[in-house]
């Protein structure tokens, strides 16, 4: 048996081969590309680079791919500082401080803190997926339909209990977006939900247009109509100028410390962790804060903990697809489905039959962050450029390009509609006070909510009870009251109220 | 004047040539579009991604596989339907689209029976049913034993409701006078981590999909619908062995078709380049690593195999009321 030591030396001396070593270059290249431009995904790049990489060596194409994977994920932090345009659910989270730090001048620190978190989340989950693969999936294993439904539960009560207003407002907008998550094709019975007969609605409205929506589309019409301002940008600045401060660093480092073991924790469960990371770290990090009034106006700890979650949980998300050959994400699922077309058939083996695939890749994600953040940190300075751009011109722009991410996304007109009309929602509930991340999360569990209830209920034979006789789901669920119940005590509801009030 | 007519009768003469004269011998001229109802990454996605290059070489031109994903595969099926029978526009076929959809679905968009002109089957894979290992069964015929002590006990899992693998699972529990639950995923993937954890005790797909697991110790294999055993697995019994041949009309196969009216010579002409594709070393032995067999039918004979098994299906389908609406 050889020592994971051995197999890392290995695992490099496959990925610092030139050829993988340009590989894993083009990979964040490009991923960092398709990131930065709004809607068009990883998912989509690797899609349409499925039948290219075919002809590459195996360990090559999947470090290309895992590279555009991770590179997409810095490449949308970006876009969310900068133009406050989410490009997929999870840097929603990022657009909340990040880009209030950017309004306020201070968009290169942002994106600093940005990379520098994923980079310290990179490396310490790649350090957890080299040492602890196959341990780590084992116990995934024991997350199942029970499991999943608590954890659900308790994302949407922590939602509605940490909001920022009143519970009332939060839990109204978590409950609309349960709804709106139900939109389309039942997977159980086949049946059709809330889509009028329209057949474009039967695979539901896409996450994108809800986020973009939402969060980007509808803050720019807001912007012009409070002829609100960016703090204008100095273009005199040195790159030093742009380095966060000692004190940003300070409350920075444990919050992306926290939200890398949130993240890296989250990421091993197939399915909702990736999503949830962010989230859940953000929760925390006001949770903690001794001035939770700042955050949503430009927290350090705000940015630097989600960023860290979701960059760890993308990287531990690798585990159950290297351990157990089971995919936890649509992205992880296709580079499977280049595995098995390159030969290799992913299972509980695979460490063992393919070690220089399995090896190589995971060092590669080691060389891949370095990559990153030595891609992205010079490029700041453009970036932060961007903000020179007079609104008038650069508005317009950021709508094209959404229209155009989610256009390629699925080639159907209705996903601009679908667009359009939740940037409206947005501005109404933006007028009206009312909070959209309650809203993005109910979109998000609840229908991974109501399929794993629904299994769980038939696999017990509807005991509604043998959700409190397996052990984790019990303890998830006895925190979830306890959240409520303490939601009703008075002195916890003034504590929140404090909070909340104060911003 | 004149001149617009002119135009006009060569655009008619154009157009005829083009419906009825699509000569056999000239085809194809133009690239061909292999369209596939499912997303990138999926078996039937990677069969496509093989089959295409392969099929390139043999036609001598362009193959451009598209995946039109939607409704279990119906939006795929549907659009090769209404295109051009010219043989320009192929379907790359799982057989849940043609023979399992048409009967659970309440409406569809295209009879994919007749809509469409059977070429050839261009992979097979035998079913395997598999089971945890930690379930105390040691065999198909203990198994079942098992099922029927613990009527409503037992749970199955399927890639969804409907799938052509929950219907197989249904056949088979009808068939063997089993009474278990049917529990849904969103596909195998989210399907195997919860028969490796026990959750699910039963799960039919391929041997490529199973065999890590067979290996690890995690799954055990309970029976395999084949004429005969399994090589790699000789100590696994048939479904005749254990008393259930009626699934033997069923397997996980894939298919090429083109649309209803495409001349008789280009469906010829497919099914021939399908058949050169396959006898290539490089292809047969990427379906041996894939867990695939080669089974060699004339169109008439995948046309004939295909009737039969979807009045199998329409049968069990009714029996065991899965409706999608």
């Amino acid at each position: 048996m050889t020592s994971i030591f051995d197999s890392l030396i290995m695992g490099f001396t496959v990925a610092i081969t030139p050829v993988n070593l340009l590989y894993a270059l083009i990979g964040c290249v490009l991923g960092t590309m398709i990131g930065v431009l709004p809607g068009i995904g990883s998912l989509a790049t690797i899609s349409m680079l499925l039948s290219f990489s075919s002809q590459l060596d195996a360990v090559t194409s999947l470090i290309m791919m895992a590279g555009i994977f991770y590179g997409a994920q810095y490449g949308s932090s970006t876009t969310a500082i900068l133009c406050n345009i989410p490009g997929d659910a999870a840097s929603v989270v990022t657009c909340l401080d990040g880009h209030q730090m950017a309004r306020k001048g201070r968009a290169g620190q942002a994106l600093a803190i940005a990379a520098l978190s994923s980079l310290l989340a990179g490396i310490i989950a790649t350090i957890i997926i080299g040492l602890f693969t196959p341990p780590i999936a084992r116990f995934a294993l024991n997350f199942n339909a029970p499991e999943y439904f608590s954890l659900m539960v308790l994302g949407l009560v922590a939602c509605v209990v940490f909001s920022n207003g009143s519970v009332l407002n939060a839990f109204i907008m978590a409950a609309f977006g349960v709804l709106l998550g139900c939109i389309g094709t039942d997977v159980e019975t086949g049946a059709q939900r809330y889509t009028f007969g329209v057949l474009q609605l039967s695979e539901g409205i896409t996450i994108v247009a809800v986020a973009m929506g939402l969060f980007g589309l509808s803050e720019i019409v807001v912007n012009l109509a409070n002829g609100n301002k960016m703090s204008v940008l100095d273009l005199k600045y040195k790159m030093r100028d742009l380095w966060p401060s000692k004190a940003e660093f300070r409350a920075g480092t444990p919050a992306a410390l926290r939200g890398t073991f949130i993240g890296a924790l989250l990421g091993i469960l197939p399915g909702a962790g990736q999503v949830l990371s962010p989230f859940a770290s953000y929760m925390i990090e006001r949770r903690l804060s001794k001035k939770p009034g700042q955050f949503g106006e430009g927290a350090v700890e705000g940015l630097a903990g989600p960023e860290a979650a979701n960059n760890a949980a993308a990287q531990t998300s690798f585990i159950p697809l290297l351990a157990l050959g089971i995919p936890a994400n649509p992205v992880i699922a296709l580079m499977l489905g280049a595995m098995v077309i390159q030969g290799i058939q992913p299972g509980p083996n695979v460490m063992v039959t393919r070690p220089e695939v399995v090896w190589g890749l995971i060092a590669s994600m080691f060389i891949g962050n370095l990559m990153l953040v030595i891609i992205n940190l010079p490029m700041i300075g453009v970036w932060v450029r961007l903000l020179a751009v007079p609104q008038r011109i650069l508005f317009p722009a950021i709508v094209v390009f959404c229209c155009i991410g989610i256009y390629t996304l699925s080639g159907s007109v209705y996903d601009l509609v679908a667009l359009a009309a939740f940037a409206a929602i947005g501005v109404l509930f933006y007028r009206a006070g009312f909070q959209a991340i309650p809203l993005l999360l109910g979109f998000i569990l609840g229908p991974m909510l109501e399929e794993n209830l629904r299994r769980a209920m038939v696999i017990s034979q509807g005991d509604l009870f043998s959700l409190f006789q397996r052990p984790i789901s019990a303890t998830v669920l006895s925190i979830s009251i306890l959240l409520l119940l303490m939601t009703a005590l008075p002195s916890f509801r003034k504590q929140r109220e404090n909070f909340a009030g104060s911003d | 004047m004149m001149k617009k007519r002119i135009l006009g009768l060569a655009t008619a003469l154009l157009a005829v040539t083009s419906v009825t004269g699509v000569l056999a011998q000239d085809y194809p001229s133009k690239p061909i579009n292999l369209i596939l109802g499912f997303a990138p990454g999926g078996t039937t996605d990677i069969i496509a991604r093989l089959i295409g290059p392969a099929l390139e070489s043999e036609l001598g031109q362009r193959v451009i596989v598209e995946n039109r994903t939607g409704a279990a595969g119906n939006v795929g099926m549907a659009s090769v339907a209404a295109a051009e029978p010219d043989g320009h526009t192929l379907l790359l076929s799982a057989a849940t689209q043609i023979v399992a959809n048409p009967f659970t679905y309440a409406s569809m968009p295209a009879d994919p029976m007749n809509d469409l002109a059977h070429v050839a089957m261009v992979a097979d894979a035998h079913l395997f049913f598999a089971t945890n290992a930690q379930v105390p069964a040691a065999n198909a015929e203990k198994f079942i034993e098992m099922v029927r002590a613990r009527p409503g006990e037992i749970n199955f899992g399927t890639p969804g409701a409907g799938n052509l693998l929950h219907i197989a699972s249904e056949l088979f529990q009808q068939k063997a006078g089993l009474q278990m639950n049917a529990v849904h995923y969103r596909g195998t993937g989210a399907a195997l981590p919860e028969l490796i954890a026990n959750q699910i005790q039963m799960h039919v797909d391929g041997i490529a999909t199973f065999m890590p697991y067979f290996e690890s110790g995690d799954l055990k294999p309970l029976f395999v619908v084949a004429p005969e055993r399994y090589d790699v697995l000789p100590d696994v019994p048939t479904a005749t062995e254990i008393g259930v041949p009626e699934i033997n009309v069923m397997s996980n196969w894939y298919g090429l078709h083109a649309p209803a009216g495409t001349p008789t010579e280009i469906v010829e002409k497919l099914n021939q380049a399908i058949k050169n594709a396959l006898a290539t070393p490089e292809l047969s032995q990427r379906w041996d690593e894939l867990g695939l067999i080669v089974v060699d039918y004339s169109p008439e004979e995948f046309t004939e195999r295909l009737v039969n098994e979807s009045n199998v299906l329409e049968e069990v389908i009714a029996t065991a009321g899965v409706r999608i609406e």
